[in-house]
């Protein structure tokens, strides 16, 4: 077999079984790897209505029919699993060299299922899988753990997949980490992860990936390194990381100053990725087969942290727990948040968003120091966002309850619904430090309609937007409207976001990563179909491949349907819709006065998708093009059951 | 070749989105298939231009100019 595997390994913790089932010719035609995978096995085989701790629930880490081979940045996995945090489908996706080693070890996924007595970690080598002890690992930070179990087994180039304490103690948006930095941030696959008593994965494959056509594969790799050599958004990613994009965010009104009272702040330049490097850079940091190298490694040089050293930060990893909250004059504050965040295995996205939101109910009178502990939460007090890092990591104090997640929080806490205004989510979920006033409404739209909440920077990623007018011509080409790179427009956007929504899906199938297509634009479209088809010796086309993300979209989407969320939910914050945006002392800055016009692209996007517009479902003619019969039949007996819901008027902000 | 007026072409090109629309004229007018359509939505807006140009709607010139001014020079040109 080429390219793939061609075996799933599957693991009940309960029972202690180990099984390994081949991936047929078909299944890996219809979903092709990583997301798609995992996507069929969570409609399948893990019921909408179970609980995400619950036992039975289903965890996957999917690689592709890529990982592990000489294309661009494919050391990528897809970690999915219901979603505690939102209550629906979730799943989140993770750079470094794992993926590529689960591969050589011979698998394209793995499920975990069941909960073990005690805390264990899996060894997997090659064919060899053994569940070990692992309580004397529980409780530890992935940087003092790696090394433990890399001298338990005595290989120091094994590569690791592990959760933090915030997944251990099933902190809501706990995330999994592997080569110890690299994240699956959000959703909360750590606290699945966690309730599994599932402390690590390690791995060492000493296999290979066959190529159908090495020297075609070589030949297409070849040419598509010597694109990015030139790529102006790989450059600006490889000498500052996402960093790069915060003095842009500044200047076009998307920086999340105040919890997104404000789009920009005459200090951000504190925390760009110019600043960075000139003063915390320790070394540049590649994934696995990465022409880009984003990733940073960081050192505190002077004040009361000097000398703490760890791996990142992203732009999404920075902003959250820094300008977020208000923390910007002294940058070392952020790098140290940053590493906390890293430390205890936590969604620095949503770690940053449940603190900024209660430092606006604190703000607006909501809840006061009896309710915080004593802590006094105003915007800027770094101290006290640091002390909620530790208790949230730790399930403690006012942490605890905040380890919820920002609208579960408002309704444990007794809040009134006013509260929910200020919690910036979509579907339980807290949106990324991205203004959709200011980054392109593209991405207000595509906030609205992910399969995964309001977090969806990765899920439908419109760079056309964000980076469209780096290149010339790109956007008229895909989508014949050359103003549409324009953020403050919707010109072209319903359309952008359905095209983007398929791409996306199929690059997370392949498991690549999205910097390498669609966010800088040396690898387009054709230019994955034709190292796919290199790869494995099949024929895709390149409606075929799209059409595969589409059908990935369509049945995570029936998976928040079966849960009676459709379009009602399809919201975003009010923030973004009522208040125009405001200046904050930043004379550059460009979109002052913009309002979010969802409502305006929304109806369009709907009849891209083909879902009904009262119930946002996928219409059954749907379902059936794509192959989904189970899930038309599925869906059928719900429609009118949501629409009589729906007449009720209440947005679930989590199910 | 002219397919729609200059109003209908107007209208459209006045549009914030429009590229359902014009592919949905298109099937109506059995200018495009229902495939081509769909085709099209998967691929972009170049699919279009090239579907069009095989079946003499529009020339080479004609597509090489929409491959440079979108919607605005296609509808330009497939109006009259």
């Amino acid at each position: 077999m080429y390219g793939w595997a061609g075996q799933r390994l599957r693991v009940d913790l309960t029972t202690g079984e180990i099984t390994k089932e081949p991936l047929s010719y078909e299944y890996r035609r219809k979903w092709i790897g990583g997301r798609g995978f995992n996507s069929e096995v969570m409609y399948n085989e893990v019921p909408a209505n179970m609980d995400a701790f619950d036992p039975r629930a289903r965890v996957c880490f999917g690689t592709g029919p890529m990982s592990g081979t000489a294309a661009p940045s494919t050391g990528r996995v897809t970690v999915t699993c219901k979603s505690p945090l939102t209550g629906g489908f979730g799943d989140s996706n993770m750079g470094g060299h794992w993926g590529a080693e689960v591969k050589y070890a011979g698998y394209d996924q793995i499920i975990i299922q069941g909960r073990a007595k005690h805390p264990v970690y899996l060894w997997i080598d090659d064919d060899k899988v053994e569940i070990r002890d692992a309580r004397h690992l529980w409780g530890k930070f992935p940087r003092d753990a790696d090394p433990m179990i890399k001298q338990e087994l005595g290989d120091e180039d094994i590569h690791i997949m592990m959760i933090g304490p915030a997944g251990e103690n099933m902190v809501r948006f706990a995330c999994a980490f592997n080569d110890v930095w690299r994240a699956a941030g959000r959703t909360g696959t750590g606290a699945v992860i966690g309730s599994k008593n599932l402390k690590a994965i390690a791995t060492r494959g000493s296999g290979t990936v066959k190529i159908a056509d090495p020297k075609k594969m070589m030949d297409v790799c070849n040419r598509l390194r010597q694109a990015f050599k030139t790529d102006p958004m790989k450059i600006g990613l490889n000498m500052f990381g996402s960093l790069c994009l915060i003095n842009v965010a500044n200047r076009d009104g998307w920086f999340p100053w105040n919890n997104f009272q404000f789009g920009s702040h005459p200090l951000a330049n504190n925390v760009s990725g110019e600043s960075h490097a000139e003063t915390v850079l320790k070394h540049r940091e590649g994934c696995f087969a990465c022409p880009i190298a984003c990733g940073r490694f960081t050192e505190i040089r002077d004040g009361k942290y000097a000398g703490e050293t760890f791996g990142g930060p992203e732009y999404e990893h920075a902003v959250p727990t820094g300008p977020r909250c208000g923390i910007i004059e002294d940058p070392n504050d952020v790098w140290h948040n940053c590493r906390l965040t890293n430390d205890y295995g936590l969604d620095a996205i949503e770690c940053g968003g449940v603190i900024s939101s209660a430092m606006e109910w604190f703000q607006r009178g909501l809840i006061t120091t009896k309710d915080t502990g004593g802590l006094e939460l105003t915007f800027g007090n770094a101290d006290a966002t640091e002390k909620l890092i530790h208790q949230i990591g730790q399930r403690k104090g006012f942490g605890g309850i905040l380890a919820e997640g920002a609208d579960r929080a408002a309704d444990k806490l007794g809040l009134p619904k006013e509260a929910h205004y200020y919690t910036i989510t979509t579907r339980g979920m807290t949106l990324p430090g991205d203004d959709p006033r200011g980054l392109g409404f593209g991405y207000g739209l595509s906030f609205a309609v992910g399969t995964r909440g309001g977090c969806d920077h990765l899920r439908s990623l419109c760079c056309l937007e964000l980076s469209g007018a780096l290149y010339p011509g790109l956007n008229t080409k895909l989508l014949g409207d050359e103003s549409a790179n324009k953020p403050v427009t919707t010109n072209g956007k319903s359309y952008m976001v359905y095209y983007e929504e398929n791409q996306k899906a199929t690059t997370d199938c392949l498991n690549v990563c999205c910097f390498t297509t669609h966010w800088s634009y040396a690898v387009l479209t054709p230019d994955q179909v034709e190292y796919l088809n290199a790869a494995t010796g099949l024929d895709f086309t390149e409606e075929e491949f799209q059409e595969v993300g589409e059908r990935v979209v369509n049945l995570e989407r029936a998976y928040w349907n079966k849960l009676m969320s459709g379009a009602r939910e399809d919201r975003v914050p009010e923030r973004f819709l009522k208040e125009p945006m405001p200046e904050n002392g930043v004379d550059y800055q460009t979109n002052i006065g913009a309002t979010l016009p969802l409502n305006e692209m929304l109806p369009q996007y709907y009849k891209y998708r083909d879902w009904d517009s009262k119930t946002g479902f996928p219409t059954e003619r749907k379902l059936k093009q794509l192959g989904l019969e189970n899930v038309a039949k599925d869906l059928a007996p719900l429609r009118s059951k949501y629409l009589s819901e729906a007449e009720k008027k209440n947005v679930k902000y989590y199910v | 070749m002219a397919i729609m007026n200059k109003g209908q072409a107007k209208k459209l090109i006045e549009q914030p989105d429009k590229m359902l629309d014009v592919l949905n004229y298109l099937v109506e007018k059995k200018i495009i298939s229902d495939d081509e359509q769909r085709a099209t939505l998967l691929k972009g807006f170049s699919k279009l231009v090239e579907v069009l140009q095989e079946k003499k709607v529009i020339n080479a010139k004609a597509a090489k100019a929409a491959m440079q001014g979108g919607f605005a020079s296609l509808l330009e040109t497939i109006s009259a």
